[in-house]
């Protein structure tokens, strides 16, 4: 049932959890912010049938706001040269990595976010994906090979590539 | 544990104050949320229907929608990235229907809150763009911001690229269920005449609900200008001004001195259904000594092609996709033997070369007058050196002079996808799909629908924009001998 003291209860860790996946996705403070409470905010309205994994629910939805955030931001930069608020460095390393997780299949995308980002077990991906074990395991893998290639401009062998799966 | 990866960024967690700001957020929006939906479940359903009918049909403005952050703009509007509290007026739309430029913040005698930083996002919907602004001042330095506003005109401009050329959908400021005003740059009053080096981009045009402002700059003058127009509005005048009467060409006007301790000048007049504002205000010096300049730049004012048809135009208009044509005048310029300018100008053509039966175009200016050639013009690289599959446009590097003068030497920029001219750098540097960068300008300049841009800090290319919406980035080359 709903509870909004148990979701109090549950806020810090959740920030922490929401925030800490959508910052390692974007690298702005204010990107994760935004993320995270908007995840939080859906949450709390949503408590009576997440809370019991509250935990992966927010780093998805925090992790996938992130990305939104990421695919707006590369878009816009194709106009924009104002992005003073980021170091050279931070910028490509947004870039890359927006152009590296457009290659992924939506599925691929998801689970190495939530892996690799959100720093979720393959249980827990596996549970709010609702896909076997196994299957998060393969994705997990084949998506993290395919990632490291493409960031370092490398072919990406046929079998990591999404149509392969 | 996960594995460390060589991507992404390293792992940051909320500090207290975060944590503070984000609780207070997600409290404020659950409450307007759930207030909302409570809302919503109570009205009869025949309300609500009527609510979206009327949402749709952007027939009235919905204020209690300012803090909502889903946008109903229009069908399929998606989300915005933050709840918009900023309204804006009036889009300015680019020559290529793929940027609007909008104005946050205080507008000319608009009274509305200043801002001194501004978020935007954009949702684009196959029917509907909605542009929303977010206000991201921060308290400390909201005095600041209302004492900029109070001393002087600051708007916020914001540019908005569109993934795809606007056409014939709605724009909205996501604060608004009624739909903004899109302004077409061909729908404001044309400037004919322009000081030497002074130009505008769309940076500095600011539009309010019923006035447009375009300003002029040039670098190191001790002064600048703009022009504004209004509609259905009384311009107000700062302290101290003083007018006398003033002819415009043929028309009675007024000149104004006296404002900003006299370090600026004003000259007004009617013109069509439209009050047209022409001012100039020194950088420097304690007195305005350009009046006769501002006269000149006055009497060069016409109305928009536009608005000659549709007097309405000017707040109402709805941008259509250009047609390209083949050549022929377009049919909305006035005949090019009824505009010849003043002797020496760019539209005088006594005595401009022959080249046009060589194949090369002539342009038009933005009031639709022809220009000479030797100022401006295109067209393929010499036959008889196998240069012709390639297209060169010539231009002075000060735009609208003529060029192989003493002052002005001309540039060539390139299209060159085949390589004909053997510069491969040349050849890489053509983009047949480009955009227009932040800083283009239009300048006006325009042939057979074509639209040229320049960014007047960056002469290494200049930009062609096309009826179609496409965008062509030709770089400037030094072109090998051919005799």
């Amino acid at each position: 049932m709903t509870s909004p003291r148990a979701f109090d209860e549950e806020f810090p860790e959740l920030l922490r959890v929401a925030y800490r996946a959508a910052y390692r996705i974007t690298g702005e403070p204010t990107a994760a912010e935004d993320a995270a409470s908007e995840a939080l905010v859906k949450a709390s309205l949503r408590w009576g049938r997440i809370s019991e994994r509250a935990g992966p629910w927010v780093v998805r939805v925090a992790s996938n706001l992130a990305v939104d955030h990421l695919r707006r931001t590369a878009r816009r930069n194709r106009f924009t040269r104002d992005r003073s608020d980021l170091s050279p460095d931070e910028h490509r390393c947004t870039i890359d990595l927006h152009r590296a997780l457009k290659t992924l299949s939506k599925r691929q995308r998801e689970v190495v976010v939530l892996r690799y980002f959100g720093d979720l077990s393959e249980a827990e991906i596996a549970a709010e994906l609702g896909l076997a074990p196994g299957t998060v395991k393969s994705h997990a893998s084949r998506g993290l090979a395919a990632l490291r290639l493409l960031l370092e401009d490398r072919p990406v062998p046929s079998a990591l590539q999404p149509e392969a799966r | 544990m996960t594995e460390d990866l060589p991507l992404g960024h390293p792992a940051q967690e909320p500090d207290t104050a975060t944590e503070a700001r984000v609780q207070a957020r997600v409290t404020a929006t659950v409450a307007r949320r759930r207030a909302r939906r409570r809302a919503l479940t109570t009205l009869p359903v025949i309300v609500v229907v009527a609510l979206v009918v009327v949402a749709v049909a952007n027939t009235v403005d919905d204020n209690t929608g300012k803090d909502r952050r889903v946008v109903t703009a229009g069908p399929g509007a998606g989300e915005l990235a933050f709840a918009p509290d900023v309204e804006w007026d009036s889009a300015v739309l680019s020559a290529d229907g793929k940027t609007l430029t909008v104005t946050a913040g205080r507008v000319l005698h608009d009274s509305r809150r200043c801002q001194l930083k501004v978020l935007h996002d954009v949702v684009q919907t196959d029917d509907a763009v909605t542009i929303g602004l977010k206000d991201a001042t921060a308290p400390e330095e909201a005095d600041a911001a209302a004492r900029v506003c109070e001393e002087m005109y600051t708007p916020t401009v914001v540019r908005v690229p569109l993934d795809e050329p606007l056409g014939d959908r709605a724009v909205f400021d996501g604060v608004r269920t009624k739909a903004r005003t899109v302004l077409r740059l061909a729908d404001l009053v044309q400037v004919t005449y322009v000081p030497a080096g002074f130009t505008t981009n769309p940076d500095d045009i600011a539009a309010g609900d019923s006035n447009v402002q375009q300003t002029y700059k040039a670098d190191g003058a001790d002064w600048y200008f703009a022009v504004n127009e209004t509609k259905d509005t009384a311009p107000t005048d700062l302290p101290g001004a003083t007018s006398t009467p003033i002819m415009v060409n043929d028309i009675e006007g007024v000149r104004i001195t006296g404002q900003m301790n006299n370090t600026m000048e004003s000259i007004r007049f009617p013109l069509g259904e439209r009050t047209v504002t022409v001012w100039g205000e020194m950088q420097g010096p304690p007195t305005f000594t350009h009046s006769d300049e501002l006269l000149k730049i006055a009497q060069g004012i016409r109305l928009s092609e536009t608005d000659a048809k549709n007097p309405a135009s000017v707040t109402t208009s709805v941008p259509e996709k250009a047609t390209p044509t083949t050549g022929a005048p377009d049919k909305t310029a006035p005949d090019p033997a009824d505009c010849p300018g003043p002797k020496g100008s760019s539209t005088d053509l006594e005595g401009q070369p022959d080249w046009t039966s060589d194949g090369y175009h002539s342009w038009m200016d933005r009031s639709g007058c022809l220009v000479r050639v030797d100022v401006l013009t295109d067209g393929p690289g010499p036959a008889h050196c196998g240069y012709e599959a390639a297209d060169v446009l010539w231009v002075g590097d000060k735009l609208g002079e003529r060029y192989r003068t003493d002052e002005v030497q001309e540039l060539s920029y390139v299209r060159d996808p085949e390589g004909v001219f053997d510069l491969p750098a040349v050849t890489a540097a053509f983009d047949p799909d480009a955009t227009l960068p932040n800083a283009a300008a239009d300048t006006g300049y325009h042939r057979d629908g074509i639209a040229l841009h320049v960014d007047p800090a960056d002469p290494s290319a200049i930009w062609l924009a096309y009826p179609d919406g496409h965008v062509e980035r030709w770089p400037l080359a030094d072109l090998p001998p051919c005799a």
